[in-house]
């Protein structure tokens, strides 16, 4: 599905904002930091999807930069879960 | 609407082609990957240390960093604009969308230059700690990329005030795609830098 360029930017402000503001309210978990990630990621699929229109059948990009999406996703979320948090 | 299969030839041509050079996304596919194994490197360093990196995140300003990604992520709308304009051949259009992209994109650079003045009048250098040096490296080659980008878009500007056609289109696509990527990466570094990880 193609999203229009205003939705695009609509969910990626309030999805900034969002993190930003669950960072400020809710201190700093295991939890809040891989929803901080996992919203950047969506971000990120937003703008590939929204901004640089590019879809499924644009072989090999497409496919090589949604792996892109899953190697740093699984990085960044190995990344906090090697990390030592309080509870 | 045509399901790609059923599309007349030159249509689905049009539908299936890539938005912007193919060089371009090479680029840009490796470069992101350069950034991938930046990141691992980070969060190694993170876990070996992660007192170091909190007590050193807790010196970052996160509100200037969400600031950065509004200014990229308006700058990024408007380029998509430009390239909406110029598919419909509305070149004038599409130079003042590329032209507000790059105004509103230098509020980037504002904002990062006033962010390192503001560090290394307290002292904080790239030799600091091993998060300094990181975030000094990879916000620093971000920002070329970014200088890169804002070049490209002056290029951009010129090109359409004299359009030739198909050409200059995909010239602007492909601009657009590596603003966009200057974009995409900014949203993995300010969660990692500022937010993510926690704060001492």
């Amino acid at each position: 599905m193609k999203l229009s360029s205003t939705l695009a930017y609509g969910i990626i402000a309030a999805l900034s904002i969002s993190s930003f503001a669950l960072f400020e309210s809710q201190g700093h978990t295991l939890i809040l930091a891989l929803a901080v990630f996992a919203i950047a990621l969506v971000k990120i699929a937003t703008i590939l999807n929204g901004f640089m229109h590019l879809e499924w059948q644009h072989r090999p990009f497409a496919q090589v930069l949604t792996g892109w999406l899953v190697v740093v996703g699984a990085v960044l979320a190995g990344g906090m879960f090697a990390l030592p948090w309080n509870s | 609407m045509y399901a790609p299969s059923t599309m007349p030839a030159e249509t689905r041509k049009k539908a299936l082609a890539l938005p912007g050079d193919e060089g371009v996304f090479f680029f840009i596919t490796a470069d992101m990957a350069m950034f991938a194994l930046f990141f691992l490197v980070f969060m190694v360093g993170q876990a070996q240390a992660p007192d170091i990196y909190r007590a050193s995140r807790a010196a970052l300003d996160p509100t200037l960093g969400l600031l950065n990604t509004l200014i990229l992520a308006t700058s990024g709308w408007l380029m998509v604009r430009a390239v909406d304009a110029a598919r419909r051949e509305r070149w004038s259009a599409a130079r003042r969308n590329v032209i507000a992209a790059a105004l509103v994109g230098l509020g980037f650079a504002v904002t990062k230059a006033f962010e390192y003045h503001a560090k290394i009048s307290h002292g904080i250098t790239l030799n600091t700690n091993e998060f300094f040096t990181y975030y000094y490296a990879f916000t620093g080659l971000h920002f070329f990329h970014f200088v890169i980008g804002v070049l490209v878009l002056a290029i951009t500007q010129a090109k359409l005030a004299a359009p030739e056609g198909e050409k200059t289109r995909i010239w602007l696509e492909s601009a657009a795609a590596y603003w966009h990527m200057v974009d995409l990466l900014w949203m993995v570094l300010f969660p990692m830098l500022y937010l993510a990880g926690g704060t001492a």
